[in-house]
């Protein structure tokens, strides 16, 4: 890092991230669909029952908030890192980059998020939103992960799976249930993640709420009140308590 | 001191093509070599196992003394690729300023910008640029961060003729400033304003490697072409420095570097000649007879 023989690894990650930024605020087609739609969605399916608490004494609001996070997190996967880096190789951008200084590695064009999003999770441990920001830091981790993986791919790397896996691995044992289901529903989200799903299904403690009532710890029956302590498990519709949201 | 540049016996196989067969290099600090080629001669594939964009099937390519495709060597190249892109929707100051941060020690943007005759579209949106200002950008990319050593491929592609004369101005600018400098281009012309040393590729192997004075001295640089008085046979031509000769019933058609004196001996040899044309002969043909030579 503090070789002067080359340029500062810090300096390289905030203008990449910075201009990564840019690039994909100017494309409206990413920027409303990311960012303006799951705030709209919010606002009107969520502020009006942001009040209410769920039978197991969830805030509804705080629960849609993290929803509609998980939501705009896949979206940046879907249009920032998979149709765009599909474009930058149709133009050819990656021919100039691979022979810039730049490493050569998809993690420095996206490690410059992980920074801020771990910043933001070690300062609200505590308080009424610490689980959801928790949720939050969750997806973030495993959609950092994916798209790592995604931009490697990008780069000419290969896909890097078995990170991905310690990526799930790791974090679910000592995590929450919380982050665990996180994690699994976000793997649902990007259809590349379908076998990684499948594959730690049989065997890993996780959640895989996207399949109604689906818990692979219960060897696929649906008994997940008791089995999912956490608040933030996200269950099908089979699951779902009759009127929790009333509560 | 280190070369700049080593290949040694750098070999690159795709698949049945060989694109380079075998290709010795050494370039110096401070050199100004252009590689001289015809179109699919293996000029871009050297330039690409130069900056480890590819890596040799067999053989060795080093930059600044290590391997090409590390930080350090690459932090002192700027690069100029053939066919490469840059996203439309930022601004040339913004991409200038982006590959600034990739170096140890960069240029000011504005004067990144300038060396490129950027100044009135650096605020315009890499989208919006002209095919002759999209050049001109990637050249700023190229210099932005006060690189040792310049990798040019065909970097006058799509300039106007202005644009052109500009960018080959800082290239010699560069040069004058003890930069190295690689450029592949097809223009001899080119090569022979900028280059102390050109290196013709064909084929994927080196056929010269010399300064512009001899290798324009090789290379047959005029067409000859004339109706003759009567059929001539190959023999007549014999002793003459000509190359691909065709003789098609009265009409012949020849490569010569010295056309004078070869008119000059078929006159003396009695040969009636018509309808003569003397045209400067394409690159690619001249090349051509200089491969078929060997």
């Amino acid at each position: 890092m503090t070789d002067p023989s080359v340029a500062p690894l810090l300096r390289m990650l905030l203008a990449q991230t910075r201009c990564e930024i840019l690039m994909r605020w100017r494309v409206p087609a990413f920027s409303v669909s990311s960012l303006a739609l799951p705030i709209v969605f919010f606002v009107f399916f969520g502020l009006p029952v942001a009040h209410m608490t769920m039978g197991n004494g969830v805030n509804v609001g705080a629960y849609l908030l993290a929803s509609f996070g998980a939501y705009a997190v896949g979206n940046v996967m879907v249009y920032g890192f998979g149709i765009g880096v599909a474009n930058e190789r149709g133009m050819k951008v990656d021919r100039l980059l691979r022979a810039s200084p730049l490493p050569p590695s998809g993690l420095s064009r996206t490690v410059g998020l992980q920074g801020p999003l771990n910043f933001l999770q070690e300062h609200t441990q505590v308080g009424p939103r610490a689980d959801v920001l928790k949720s939050m830091k969750a997806y973030s981790d495993l959609a950092i992960t994916a798209v790592q993986a995604i931009a490697s791919l990008g780069t000419g790397l290969r896909l890097n799976l078995p990170q991905i896996m310690m990526t799930l691995h790791n974090n679910i044992p000592s995590g929450t249930d919380t982050e665990g289901t996180a994690r699994a529903k976000l793997a649902i989200t990007n259809g590349l993640m379908d076998d990684v799903e499948r594959a730690l299904a049989g065997r890993a403690d996780v959640h895989v709420s996207g399949i109604a009532g689906r818990d692979p710890r219960a060897g696929g029956r649906c008994d997940d009140r008791e089995r999912i302590p956490d608040e933030l498990a996200i269950r099908g519709p089979s699951a779902d308590e009759p009127g929790t949201a009333a509560g | 001191m280190t070369p700049v540049v080593e290949l040694v016996a750098a070999r690159k196989r795709f698949g049945d093509v060989e694109a380079v067969r075998g290709v010795d290099l050494t370039i110096g600090a401070g050199e100004m070599v252009a590689l001289l080629g015809p179109n699919g001669a293996g000029k871009t594939t050297s330039i690409g196992l130069m900056l480890g964009l590819r890596r040799p099937t067999d053989g060795q390519a080093r930059l600044f003394g290590l391997d090409p495709a590390d930080r350090r060597a690459r932090s002192r190249c700027g690069v100029m690729l053939q066919e490469s892109g840059t996203t439309g929707v930022l601004t040339v100051r913004e991409l200038v300023d982006l590959f600034r941060a990739y170096y140890p020690s960069p240029l000011p943007t504005e004067k990144a910008i300038a060396m490129a005759g950027l100044e009135p579209k650096a605020g315009a949106r890499a989208g919006t640029l002209s095919g002759g200002e999209r050049q001109r950008l990637y050249f700023a990319l190229a210099v932005c961060g006060d690189p040792e050593a310049l990798f040019l491929d065909e970097p006058t592609v799509g300039m106007d003729v202005e644009t052109r004369r500009a960018v080959l101005d800082s290239i010699r600018a560069l040069s004058a400033a003890g930069k190295t400098i690689v450029l592949t281009t097809h223009y001899l012309d080119e090569a022979d304003q900028l280059a102390r040393r050109i290196i013709v590729i064909d084929h994927g192997v080196v056929i010269a490697d010399a300064t512009p004075r001899e290798i324009k001295a090789r290379i047959p640089s005029k067409r000859v072409s004339f109706t003759a008085g009567a059929p001539l046979s190959d023999s007549i031509f014999q002793g003459l420095a000509v190359q691909s000769l065709e003789i098609s019933g009265p009409r012949v058609r020849l490569l010569s570097h010295e056309p004078e004196r070869v008119l000059k001996t078929l006159f003396e040899r009695g040969v009636t000649v018509e309808d003569l044309e003397i045209t400067g002969a394409d690159l690619e043909e001249a090349f051509l007879s200089l491969t078929a030579r060997r």
